[in-house]
């Protein structure tokens, strides 16, 4: 835990200073503001380092009951501690997401949110193929009548062929 | 009184009107809820349509969607952890762990309530002195006085969510950093952009508070549900008590009083009365520590704050022409296109217009009151969806709401990356709280510190020179003070 501490501090060390090295770009008087565009960003990071010092120093104190009686309630559900017992589904859960939203941007939102919504809803552990096609479909139905029929709202068409096909589909739809 | 009975009568003599001040209801409350549609998304539609329809009732239907549309983005706040728009950024806050305890129609109760009794005061006072108020805080508060609001803001915002200070103010400086990120607000100077044309205009609030919220929340609860330990939120129907309700009586009109003076401020408006009022809640609490685990009042303090900045916005509108955020300044628009203008003479011009809209805020507000108890019964059973079909149900709608908003993909993005970092920063004890309120916070503060000392000849002591600003700094550093304090007696013994 001590040593997370440690690495964590650390992290915002880097970050910080990061962030100082890229503002230098931009750390130059403008015509109406002497201070210049890094004045600010100069502020927050010096504020920074001084919270990510304590947190440093704070790893060398000891825990105290005030600590310990501060943790966190039960019925608080924050993330597992551990990455023990870390499976392909677990990857998959963030992987997917952003694979989706990729293949988005490529191939349109019509085309690829049905097989998101069954992949994703199976990988929630749904494996009944009734219930995720039902469910995979009925969904998107749904969506397609809000926001397509109802409030015409514009969402990715895909590149290049892709979106002639999703232009295609769209004007049958509306 | 009869001004208000006239505007009355005119709103529900009239079947047209009738029909308008509901579609307007009903809108604001489904737009509020949907997230990344806003309300604001529903005014910027009708927009061009008012032309259309005759102008009192042209501006009463926004003044209703305004009220409507801050009230139903409480909904998916607590329920989902999907803040609808920005102002209701800070009910989620408190609000979905009430959820996650099994008290999703008490949080929802107390939202509607809330929402109503803010709304309702804030239409009261507005009718009873629009124009000596404008005048008073348009000439008290400058930027100076802003930007020690603000400072003061910041420094209890650093003790919310965080069982350790140096995490609170990292967590702090990560949202102020990433308010940095754009142009600057002098120059326009792009700071943090990295040559990309995406990242000119800053990084979008809409898709980082649904990563950080909505997104992280899948990522946690999947991750959860994957190894067989994830446990369905408690389900309960019941509302509060009146005994409840009284025990917030001071929160209440704190936050009304907070919600009020922040709506008048021209381009502070709701966001910021409903994040500086959940500071105060914070502040003024025997247990701040309980604060971000489902402590009623987080939910009070910013939903009362919220609805009480729409009818105080109307005001600096009405008798100055000054908008106090983007969908009072789409009511600019509206008045434009019946060529009229706003300002001081619309009151002697225009009663009945003004009116209108007076009564109709204020029976929105009340229409809400009803539509929310009989709401709050119902919509909780939303949370009988398992998890394993709500979970793609909830971004598939953070990713519309995202892209819809700027028709841009690399918001979606940003909105997984951010959910990708709030479940890390989740994990490891960061308050996401800070993180959301430096980003909104830094940006108004930013802007108003540049004008600031523009006006102090760029001096930092002018700050306490202003009595009001004084007032505001030296609370801020006392807070500063007090939080160092307390974490000193821990460790060291008192």
């Amino acid at each position: 835990m001590k040593d997370r501490v440690t690495w964590e501090a650390l992290a915002w060390c880097v970050l910080i200073l990061g962030a100082y090295a890229l503002s230098l770009d931009f750390d130059k008087p403008l015509p109406h503001y002497p201070p210049g565009a890094a004045f600010w960003p100069h502020i927050v990071q010096f504020g920074m380092a001084i919270a990510a010092i304590v947190l440093l120093v704070s790893r060398f104190l000891p825990q105290t009951a005030g600590d310990e009686a501060a943790e966190t309630p039960e019925y608080i559900e924050e993330a597992p501690e551990d990455l023990a017992g870390i499976t392909w589904r677990t990857i998959a859960v963030f992987l997917i997401p952003l694979i989706w939203a990729y293949a988005m941007h490529q191939m349109g939102f019509l085309l690829v949110t049905p097989f998101f919504l069954i992949g994703f809803t199976w990988l929630m552990g749904v494996t009944r193929w009734r219930t995720l096609l039902a469910f995979g479909f009925g969904f998107y139905l749904l969506l397609l009548v809000v926001f397509y029929k109802l409030i015409f709202t514009p969402l990715p068409m895909g590149a290049g062929f892709f979106h002639t096909i999703n232009a295609e589909i769209l004007a049958v739809l509306q | 009184m009869e001004d208000f009975l006239t505007g009355t009568a005119l709103l529900f003599t009239n079947p047209i009107g009738i029909g308008i001040f509901v579609g307007g209801l009903v809108g604001g409350l489904v737009f509020g809820a949907i997230p990344g549609l806003n309300a604001l998304t529903l005014a910027a539609v009708l927009l061009p349509f008012t032309a259309w329809i005759p102008a009192e009732y042209a501006i009463m239907l926004y003044g209703v969607i305004y009220v409507s549309g801050v009230y139903g983005g409480a909904i998916t706040a607590i329920l989902f952890n999907i803040p609808g728009s920005v102002e209701n950024a800070p009910t989620a806050f408190d609000g979905y762990p009430m959820t996650r305890k099994g008290e999703p129609s008490k949080a929802i109760g107390y939202a509607v309530t809330c929402s109503a009794i803010g709304g309702t005061l804030s239409a009261i006072l507005m009718m009873i002195a629009t124009e000596p108020i404008a005048d008073f805080a348009v000439s008290t508060f400058g930027p100076i006085e802003i930007t020690a609001l603000i400072f003061f803001g910041l420094t209890v915002v650093a003790g919310v969510g965080s069982k350790s200070l140096a995490k609170g103010w990292l967590s702090l400086g990560l949202g102020l950093t990433i308010g940095v990120v754009g142009g600057d607000p002098v120059g326009a100077t792009p700071r943090y952009t990295f040559g990309t044309l995406y990242l000119t205009g800053g990084i979008g609030f809409i898709p980082l508070i649904l990563g950080l919220f909505a997104v992280s929340e899948v990522f946690i609860q999947g991750q959860r549900l994957v190894r067989g330990s994830y446990e369905a939120p408690k389900l309960s129907v019941s509302y509060p008590s009146l005994t409840e309700f009284w025990a917030m009586k001071w929160a209440v009109v704190r936050s009304t009083v907070i919600g009020w003076f922040s709506g008048i401020l021209p381009g502070v408006g709701a966001t910021l009365a409903a994040f500086l009022s959940y500071n105060e809640a914070v502040r003024w609490s025997k247990h701040p520590e309980r604060f971000g685990t489902g402590e009623a009042e987080g939910v009070v303090a910013p939903e009362t704050a919220n609805n009480a900045a729409t009818g105080a916005a109307m005001i600096p509108l009405l008798a100055l022409g000054l908008p106090g955020g983007a969908l009072t300044a789409m009511m600019i628009g509206v008045f434009n296109l019946h060529d009229m203008e706003v300002g001081p003479l619309i009151m002697i011009e225009a009663p009945e217009l003004v009116w209108i809209l007076f009564a109709s805020m204020f029976w929105a507000s009340l229409a809400i009151l009803v539509l929310g108890m009989v709401e709050s019964k119902g919509i909780v059973h939303l949370l009988r969806i398992p998890f394993t079909m709500l979970a793609p149900g909830i971004l598939v709608f953070s990713t519309i709401g995202a892209y819809a908003l700027r028709g841009n993909i690399f918001d979606v993005y940003t909105m997984f990356i951010a959910g990708i970092a709030g479940y890390f920063l989740r994990r490891s004890d960061y308050s996401v709280p800070a993180i959301v309120m430096g980003v909104i916070l830094g940006q108004i503060g930013e802007n108003s510190l540049s004008q600031a000392l523009t006006i102090l000849d760029y001096n930092f002591w002018g700050f306490f020179t202003e009595p009001v600003s004084a007032v505001f700094c030296g609370v801020g550093i006392l807070t500063i003070v007090w939080g160092i304090a307390r974490r000193a007696r821990q460790y060291f013994g008192s």
